[in-house]
Parts: structure tokens; C-alpha cells; sequence
């Protein structure tokens, strides 16, 4: 139970980061995330996850930080002392959340369910907050990566693990592409000046 | 394994397409990429036609390998609109970039194994790939292309991303990765497991609100991949929605009255802003919301008639929305232009394509005797069958469908029948569409034309199926 406990701080801070952070300190405290990830599956003794997660989950971020050194890095959309309110008020709402619907959590899973619903919410604030590809980015990672530890809640998941993390890697290149794509037409990849067409 | 082929044929196509185009020999690599689909679907109507390999035995519920004959029908129309559109790519686009037709023959592919996946892996795996390789196709033209691939990326990767969180809590809590076995969940998790699947699918069908990237999308994207994906990789995203909703929990009743009120909201918004739009390829786009939203409101009646209308209705959608796109796409190939108050005059110019398109807008309106017409009749139907609200919210779809027929309305008095004497004057000169874009839009006008009259084709098989999706 210490371990999760530890575990969770640790991938609550790392994905807080990304909220604060440019996107290519981003990407290291992505990084940071899944790192964690890895070890608490080794810590679970679900091998095959982690090895893949291990090595399949570095790419995405070295891909992004491949990418935003031939882009100028947007500006974060608010000030520390903004999105540090904005972090603790979804981490609070997000636990509130957790705690009126704990019925529906395993019995078994009851502080790994809380932790999923408070990464849920920072990966809501962190697509809400974004003001470039990559941050939306960052928000859809850390959505696979729910995916990632709730799979682990289960036998016979390396089959969709390894799925998941490779569209992992694509998505990022994707995304690294359209971003760098992005920066040669527009010479930015700030959302605000991205506004040309309005759906 | 037939089946196997004719998804993997034109993967195989894509690969010699793009090695050819490095080659440098571009036309033999064109001639590779429309022999791919081609080829798939002969294999596709023989193997079925004869009953072999796993089109053998397929005219009963019984699920043996998750396929039913519903399955194999939408594939077979996902793979005839892929080759027509693929054919007709040949007359459209000119100095192709070598990515355009492997990236359009994966999601041909991709849309097919979508459509067949009784895995929920599997399922994930095609619909990741056809957003993936649909974001390249969305960007070709590059310019405002990108800014519109930008959101598609974006949206539809939150769509994806959702929409596993679902395949995953479905596959926890049933532990099995077979749609076919997955069992009635308990009420709590179903709810939370629909939702995420309806956010997340919903997204890719562009439900309203998460619509966004639908009207950049499909007007910047080259007209053959609009087509294809306003047509063929929603209709077919929404039955993989309407098969997992039902797996989950075929009787949440506020769930599907959530998609029910959704619907209808998804049909207003996308009936309202085409008939304030301008430009030709965005007033479809937002046309093919609104047909989103008449599928969706057939998942949200949730009864068993209303199950195979809205299974017959993606069939007619695929039909009929490919049918308008190309038409569209004929105009501005012929005429250079897109805004509805520049053109005029073009049913004496362009007839053949003239009478594609006003079939194709009558049978999205739902006019008899077109095959648009029978399908929403169903749902419109369904929707009193069900009774409760659900009478009022058809009601208020049906009022809702009118500003599109409005629509369509002022694009047949500009577009085709109005006589500019400024353009009569200048000359107004219609370029030469071959045949490769002619021939396309007369074969879906007749099977517009003949699933209207002979809707029995079909509509058998659905109705067996769409009753066991709800046992």
C-alpha cells in the first residue's frame, strides 16, 4: 500500500509538471511518468508490461524533444502561480469525484482507482489547458497511460498493452509531424495564432 | 482466410505503390493502386457468391467468429465505395504525391478490418491506424489542410484515446477481448464503460459537441478522401458503435436517452450551420453531421427496429454521402470553383452530374422513392414504437432536417438551375471530366435508385442480426 501511495505522488507531481512546464521540460517530466509506470508494474510483478512499457515508453518524449528543437517553444498558457491553483483544484475536484463514486471501484483497487481518477482530471486540465500541439499531446499520453495501468489490472493484457504503447509512438510521431508541419507553414505552433479556418 | 486476403490485398498494393512511386514510375504505381481494391473486391463477390471460407454459412445469427452476414455486407459496401473512390481518384487528382493512394488504399484496408474486428484489440488497432493515416490525407494539400489535420490530429486522438479507456474497462471487467462473448456488465460499470465508448466513437462520427474538426476536415482534405470519410469510415465507426453499445448493456435507458437527446442536437447543429454556409465542400461537411446525428438517434431509440434502420441507414449513408461529395468534387474539378454564389447554370452544362447530385441530396433529405427515404422513415418510426419522449425528439429531428433540405434546395436554384448572364457572357467554361469521374457517379445514383425501390436486398439480413445484437 506505501509503494502505491508513493507511486501515485510521484505520477501526480510528474503530470502536474506538464501543466506548468514548456514542452520540452514537458517531455522530461513525461519521461519522469513513465519511469514511474515501469517500476510500479515491476513492483506488481506484471513483467511483460513493463518491459514493454520500458522500452517502447522512452520514444514518445524523445520524439517530442526531437521535435521542439526545430521549434520555437510556445509560451505555457498560464503563470505558475495560475496553474498551480488550476492543478490543486482539479486534484481536489478529481478526489471528490473518486469519493462519491468509490462504490463502483474493485474493493481490491481502491487506491490505484483514486489515483486513475486524479490522473483523469490532470490529463482533462492539462488538454484544457494547452495552448500548443504538443501540450494536447501530453494530455492524450497520459490518457494511454490510464489505459496502460488499468490493463495491468488484468491476466492476459500484453496482447493490448503492446498495441496500445506502439499507437503510442505513432501518435507522437503524428502529432511531432503536423507540429513541425505546422511551424514551417505558420512559423508557430501556438493555438491562438492557428485560428485561420473556425470550424 | 479469404476474408483475410481482401483486407490484406490492398495493403499489399499500398506497399508496391509507394516502392513504385519512389522508383519513379508513377503511373505504373497508380495502376497498382487501383488494381489493389479492385482486385479485393472480385475476390470479395466471388468468395461470397460461392459460399466459400468463412462467407460459407454466414446467413444465420449465429456469431462463429463474431462475423454475421451484416458485418460482411457493410464490409463489402466499405469496399466497393474504396475502389470507386480509388477509381475515381485516377480522374480527380492530378500530379499525385507518392503518399496519396498507399495512405488512401491502409484506410480502405483499415476501415474494412474495423468493420470485421470481433476483437476488441483488433478493433482498436484499425481504428487507430484509419485516424492515423487519415490525418496525412487530411493534410495533403498542406496550407489550410494543415491547420484542419492540426484539429483532426487533435480531436480525434482525445476521441481515440476515450474510446480505448472504454475497450479496456470492457475487457477488465468481462475478461475477454471477443465482442461476441463479452456478457451483460453490471449497471454501474456499464454506464461508465457506454460513456466513454460513446465520447470517445462519438467523437470520429462527430457527434456534436466534438465536431470540430468535421467541417475543416472534409473541406480540405482532396474530395476523394472527404468522400470517403464522410461516407465510409463514419457510417462504418458507427456500427462498431451501435455493436459495443449493445454488448455493454443493451437496456441503460439513460444512456441511450443521452445519445437519443444528443442526436437530435448533433442533427440540428449540422442542419443549421450548412444552410448558413457558402462554400460547397462545407455545407456537405456539415450535411454529413447531420446525418451523424440521424444514425446516432437510431443507437439512442435502442429498440430492436430501430437497430436495423440505423443499420440500413449506414449503408444508405455510405451510398448516398459518396454520391454527393463526388458530385461536389466534379463541380469544382470542372468549374475551379466552390462558392455556391459563383457557380451557375450547371444542370445544362454538366446534366449527368447535375442529376448525381440533386438523387444524392433528395435521398439524404429522405424523398421517395430513394433510399435515404425508407431507412430515416424507419428510425422516424422506431422512434413512436418506443414511446416515452421519444416520439417528441423524432418530431423535433424531422423539424430539424429541414434547414439541410433548405440547403440542398439553394444549391439546386444557384448551383444548377439559376442563368447568370455575367458568367453566360464571360463563357463560363466547364472543363472536361472523363470517365473515370462520370462512371463512378452514375453507378452510386442506381444503387441510390435501387436500394430505394428494392430495400428487401438488404433489409432481411439486418433485421435478423440487429434482433440478436439486443439479446
Amino acid at each position: 500500500m506505501d509503494q502505491i501511495v508513493l507511486f501515485g505522488i510521484l505520477m501526480v507531481a510528474f503530470t502536474s509538471l506538464i501543466v506548468i512546464l514548456n514542452d520540452k521540460f514537458s517531455a522530461l517530466s513525461f519521461l519522469g511518468l513513465n519511469l514511474t509506470i515501469v517500476a510500479l508494474l515491476y513492483t506488481e510483478s506484471d513483467l511483460i508490461s513493463a518491459s514493454i512499457k520500458a522500452v517502447l515508453g522512452f520514444l514518445p518524449p524523445a520524439i517530442i524533444i526531437v521535435a521542439t528543437r526545430r521549434i520555437e517553444p510556445a509560451r505555457p498558457a498560464f503563470g505558475k502561480i495560475a496553474a498551480s491553483i488550476g492543478i490543486a483544484a482539479t486534484i481536489a475536484l478529481s478526489y471528490a469525484t473518486a469519493y462519491a463514486i468509490r462504490s463502483v471501484f474493485p474493493e481490491d483497487r481502491l487506491l490505484q482507482s483514486y489515483l486513475i481518477v486524479i490522473l483523469f482530471g490532470l490529463s482533462i486540465l492539462i488538454i484544457g489547458s494547452q495552448t500548443t500541439i504538443f501540450k494536447l499531446l501530453f494530455g492524450v499520453l497520459v490518457l494511454e497511460n490510464i489505459g496502460t495501468l488499468l490493463l495491468s489490472w488484468s491476466y492476459n493484457s500484453a496482447l493490448l498493452t503492446l498495441i496500445e504503447e506502439v499507437f503510442v509512438v505513432l501518435i507522437a510521431v503524428t502529432f511531432a509531424v503536423i507540429a513541425l508541419l505546422d511551424f514551417k507553414e505558420y512559423g508557430t505552433i501556438d493555438e491562438k495564432n492557428l485560428t485561420r479556418l473556425r470550424g | 482466410m479469404y476474408l483475410l486476403y481482401t483486407i490484406i490485398i490492398p495493403v499489399i498494393a499500398a506497399g508496391l505503390c509507394a516502392v513504385f512511386f519512389l522508383l519513379g514510375r508513377g503511373r505504373i504505381a497508380t495502376y497498382i493502386a487501383v488494381s489493389g481494391p479492385t482486385l479485393s473486391l472480385i475476390l470479395f463477390s466471388v468468395s461470397w457468391y460461392m459460399k466459400v471460407g468463412e462467407f460459407a454459412s454466414k446467413n444465420s445469427i449465429a456469431f462463429t467468429y463474431g462475423l454475421d452476414t451484416v458485418a460482411l455486407l457493410i464490409a463489402y459496401v466499405v469496399l466497393v465505395v474504396g475502389t470507386i473512390v480509388t477509381w475515381y481518384s485516377l480522374g480527380y487528382m492530378k500530379e499525385v504525391r507518392p503518399t496519396y493512394y498507399p495512405l488512401l488504399l491502409i484506410i480502405i484496408s483499415a476501415t474494412m478490418g474495423t468493420v470485421l474486428s470481433y476483437n476488441l484489440a483488433a478493433f482498436y488497432l484499425f481504428f487507430e491506424i484509419s485516424t492515423l493515416a487519415a490525418t496525412f490525407l487530411v493534410a495533403y494539400r498542406k496550407g489550410r489542410a494543415l491547420e484542419a489535420a492540426t484539429k483532426f490530429i487533435a480531436l480525434n486522438s482525445i476521441g481515440s484515446s476515450l474510446a480505448l479507456l472504454g475497450l479496456i474497462l470492457l475487457f477488465i471487467n468481462s475478461g475477454t477481448l471477443d465482442i461476441t462473448a463479452l456478457g451483460s456488465l453490471s449497471r454501474n460499470s456499464a454506464y461508465i464503460i457506454s460513456l466513454l465508448l460513446f465520447v470517445g466513437i462519438g467523437t470520429k462520427i462527430g457527434v456534436v459537441p466534438l465536431h470540430a474538426w468535421v467541417p475543416d476536415s472534409y473541406s480540405e482534405a482532396p474530395t476523394p478522401v472527404s468522400s470517403f470519410l464522410a461516407s465510409t469510415v463514419k457510417s462504418a465507426t458507427a456500427f462498431m458503435l451501435i455493436r459495443l453499445i449493445f454488448a455493454v448493456n443493451p437496456t441503460l435507458d439513460l444512456v441511450l436517452f443521452f445519445i437519443a437527446v444528443t442526436a437530435v442536437i448533433t442533427v440540428g447543429v449540422g442542419a443549421l450551420m450548412a444552410y448558413t454556409q457558402k462554400d460547397l465542400k462545407k455545407l456537405l461537411a456539415y450535411s454529413s453531421i447531420e446525418q451523424a446525428g440521424i444514425i446516432v438517434f437510431a443507437i439512442g431509440i435502442g429498440s430492436s427496429a430501430a437497430v436495423t434502420a440505423g443499420i440500413f441507414h449506414i449503408i444508405n449513408n455510405m451510398l448516398m454521402k459518396t454520391l454527393i461529395f463526388l458530385c461536389a468534387g466534379a463541380i469544382i474539378m470542372a468549374t475551379k470553383e466552390r462558392h455556391i454564389d459563383s457557380l451557375s447554370d450547371l444542370a445544362r452544362k454538366m446534366p449527368v452530374v447535375a442529376a448525381g447530385f440533386i438523387i444524392g441530396a433528395f435521398a439524404l433529405s429522405g424523398i421517395p422513392p430513394l433510399n435515404g427515404f425508407l431507412s430515416e422513415y424507419m428510425i422516424l418510426q422506431a422512434s413512436f414504437q418506443k414511446g416515452g419522449y421519444y416520439p417528441i425528439l423524432g418530431i423535433v429531428m424531422l423539424i430539424f432536417t429541414l434547414p439541410m433540405f433548405a440547403a440542398y434546395v439553394k444549391v439546386f436554384q444557384k448551383v444548377f438551375f439559376r442563368v447568370d448572364q455575367n458568367q453566360a457572357e464571360k463563357g463560363g467554361e466547364i472543363g472536361y471530366l472523363t470517365t473515370y469521374i462520370i462512371i463512378p457517379i452514375i453507378i452510386l445514383s442506381i444503387l441510390c435508385i435501387l436500394l430505394g425501390v428494392y430495400p428487401t436486398l438488404v433489409l432481411d439480413q439486418i433485421n435478423k442480426i440487429s434482433l440478436a445484437f439486443l439479446r
